[in-house]
Parts: structure tokens; sequence; C-alpha cells
């Protein structure tokens, strides 16, 4: 099925067209709210919206264009819109990452406390440098991370040049260096 | 100098996630640069310690986000939009149940696991002083935990480049092969080996540290390279592992570590 045949399904309320998009782009679009909520249940609430709204407006897909770009410019937009309306947390950090840290395919699970405690605190220190980014270098970050968007896709989903896309990824992590660096001194 | 200046620029492009591919340090003479220019090492380490950190991070998001599909489907359906097609109702709640199953068993395990805080009503008044022989206790268990540690890198080591070596998923561009899935697993390793290295210099691991060093050169080709390479890159891992005999050696390790 093509992105146009996708979203004209859509259009007509086909649910098997919705399941067929959220297979595609649920995941994604969760963990790209995810990355600024960091919270699940915050995240799936607005995932739950940004799916509803692309139901809605599905007739206003130009078919020329690439649908993720589209996709996540409207995910975007509902995330500000709730920022503005709920003074929405972006920075609760409310998951507890000791039991998280396996990797996902070999069942891989530190058995030492200490190492458990080493791992979370390398983690801590990555997410907390990623939120203290500025809101542009984040998104991009996040975009391109999270949501495995391609450079040109992050271009056109925020409206700027692909220049200035891979510019302020260098910018992002001149950043994070800094920060990280910073955050090791406040440790040691 | 002109050298340094193209290489760390690279090497940055690569860092910022810019360039995915291993082309930050692509032919054998910038390879041989990194071994005998101090600041590109230097800079190539950092870069590939900030692609890890930053993959770790992501796999968090990747983590929280698993069975999401199924629970945004059934929101949607609960709100009337979207009525399941007959017979295509998904199976969240076999899911839900083999996931309760599995919390129930985590909290069972955490709850006998050594270190666990004692049950309510257990004595912690008659814990002795610290003597030579808890000492020693306690030196073995740390002993023992690092085998394990080294051991689950060893075997989750093998599954990847087996994994690797047998792939046959197709990219749907010529004659390429899609590793993308192998490709983090890689990079999942080679952040578990910067936690292992405590382990690895611990007396008599020489052997098996010298193991790890040549798996983390594969483990970072792998890492660097794109979701999709050529047939012949396989190909050109697999002649580098069996050079080297290294999968040989790695059941070997893993089995001496077991005995």
């Amino acid at each position: 099925m093509t992105d146009a045949e996708l979203m004209q399904a859509l259009e007509r309320g086909d649910s098997e067209a919705m399941r067929h998009f959220v297979d595609r782009f649920g995941r994604r679009i969760f963990k790209y709210l995810y990355g600024w909520a960091r919270n699940r249940e915050d995240a799936l609430d607005l995932t739950q919206e940004v799916l509803i709204r692309i139901h809605q407006k599905a007739g206003l897909y130009n078919e020329r264009g690439p649908l993720a770009p589209w996709v996540f410019r409207i995910a975007h937009n509902i995330f500000h819109d709730h920022l503005r309306k709920k003074n929405y947390k972006v920075h609760s950090a409310s998951v507890e990452l000791n039991e998280q840290w396996a990797s996902p395919a070999a069942g891989f699970r530190p058995t030492h406390p200490e190492r458990a405690a080493r791992r979370n605190e390398a983690m801590s220190k990555i997410r907390r440098a990623v939120e203290q980014l500025p809101p542009r270098q984040r998104q991009v970050v996040q975009l391109r991370l999270l949501s495995g968007l391609k450079l040109d896709e992050i271009a056109q989903a925020l409206d700027i040049s692909l220049g200035a896309v891979k510019s302020t990824l260098h910018s992002a992590t001149r950043r994070l260096r800094t920060l990280l660096s910073d955050l090791e001194g406040e440790v040691t | 100098m002109k050298r340094c200046q193209a290489i760390q620029e690279r090497i940055e492009a690569y860092a910022a996630g810019v360039d995915d591919s291993w082309a930050a340090v692509e032919s054998l003479e910038d390879r041989r640069h990194l071994r005998e220019c101090p600041q590109c090492a230097q800079a190539w380490r950092q870069a590939q310690e900030l692609r890890q950190g930053l993959q770790a991070w992501s796999e968090e998001a990747e983590r929280a986000s698993r069975g999401v599909e199924d629970e945004l489907v059934r929101r949607l359906e609960g709100q009337g939009a979207f009525a399941p097609a007959p017979g295509q109702r998904r199976p969240w709640i076999h899911l839900a149940a083999i996931a309760a199953a599995l919390l129930a068993a985590l909290l069972l395990w955490k709850g006998l696991a050594p270190g666990s805080s004692p049950l309510p009503g257990s004595s912690t008044s008659m814990a002795p002083q610290a003597s030579a022989a808890s000492q020693e206790l306690l030196r073995q268990v740390e002993v023992e935990s690092s085998r394990e540690e080294i051991l689950r890198y060893l075997e989750r080591s093998q599954l990847v480049l087996a994994a690797l070596m047998d792939t046959s998923r197709d990219c749907n561009e010529g004659n390429q092969v899609e590793i993308g899935y192998e490709r983090r697993l890689a990079e999942s390793l080679l952040f578990d080996k910067q936690l292992l290295e405590t382990d690895l210099a611990r007396p008599g691991n020489a052997g098996v540290r010298r193991l790890c060093d040549e798996l983390e050169m594969v483990l970072l080709d792998v890492a660097s390279a794109d979701n999709c390479v050529d047939a012949q890159q396989i190909e050109r891992w697999k002649d580098l592992l069996d050079s080297r005999s290294t999968l040989m050696r790695l059941r070997m390790a893993s089995r001496e570590a077991t005995i």
C-alpha cells in the first residue's frame, strides 16, 4: 500500500488502514513523544491524540510529499499545544532504570548491583545531558535517534534546510560533549 | 595537519549522526593515522563513546515502546472510531497475561536474589563485624559475578556474530543485506565492553581480554556500518573472523568460563 493509498483509506475510516498506520508509525511517534515526556502513559495519551488528528486531517495530506515528515510535524504541533495549554512537564524523569537496563535481544541483565548502578549512572548522565539541550537541538536529535527519521525527512518535518539540520546536529553534539563533561565534573 | 582536519571533520559528522557509516575512518591510511596521531585517536574514541551513549539512551525509549501498537489500537477501538475487523482482534490480553507472569517471576527473583532486602521481621543486629572470612567470601562473590558478566558478554557476542554471518534479510537495493538489528546489538556490546574493563583487568583474564579487544574491532566495524551493506562486506567480516578463529576461540573461552 502506497502512502497515498494508505491516507485515502484512512480518510474513509477504514479500520484496517488505521491498524496498518499504527504498525508503521505508532511506535516511532510514541518514542519521539516519550523523549519529551519521559513518561509512558503521557506519551501514549499524546500518541493517541496524534493518531486521531491524523485520521481527521488525512484528506489534507499532499501525496506528492513523503508521509513521515507530515506525520511528525503533526506530532510535534500536538506536543506544543499541550506545552502551551497544560504547562506540560518536559523534564519529568519518572522512569526507574534499575530494572530496565536489559538489552532487548539477548536478555542481558547486569547481575551485580554495583554494575547495574554504574550503568544507571552512565545512562542518567546521558539523559540529563539530552534534556539540557536547547529545544530545537533536542528536537532534531530525538527525531533522528528515537524516531529514525532521515536527515531530509527532518528538514521537511521542521521546514528547514538540510544544511540547517546538519549544523543543528553538529551543534547538539558539541553541546552534549560539554554537558557530559560538566556532569562528569559534578560527580568527581 | 590537513589530514587531521579532514579526519576530525568526518569523525565529528559521525558523532553527530550526520554520517552513520564507517566513512569517518574508512581507508587503511586513515586507520594507520589514528594509530599514530593521539589527537585524532582521542577524537575518535570520544565520538564512539558519545554514539554508544546515545544508542543506549535510545534503547530506553525502545523498551518503553514495547507493545504500544496493541495498546494504541485498543484505545482507538475503545473510542469506537475504528471497529475491529472480525477475527482480527489483537491478542493483547494474552500478551498482558504473559507480561504479568514475567513481572511476578521478576519480583520473585528479586526477593530471592543475594543482596536483596531482608524479609520483614528478620534480624539485622546479628550481623557480626566483617571478619577476614567474610571479606574473602565477598571477594569470591565479586570474582564470581565478574566471571558471569564476562561469560554473558562472550555468549552475547557469539549470538550477534552468528546472527550477522547468517543474516539474509534483503535490502531491496541490489546485492545488499539488511543488518540494522545486528548493528544495534553490536553498539550495545561496545557499550557493555566499557563496563567490563575492570573485570577484564583482573589477574588471569589476559587471554580473554585480548579476545574481547579483537572482538571490539569487529564490533566497531559492524556498529559503524550502514543498516544496508554489500553481501561482500559480510563475507569480509566472515573472512576476518575465520582468519583469527575468533568464533572458535569465543566458544572455547565460554566453555572454560562455564567449567
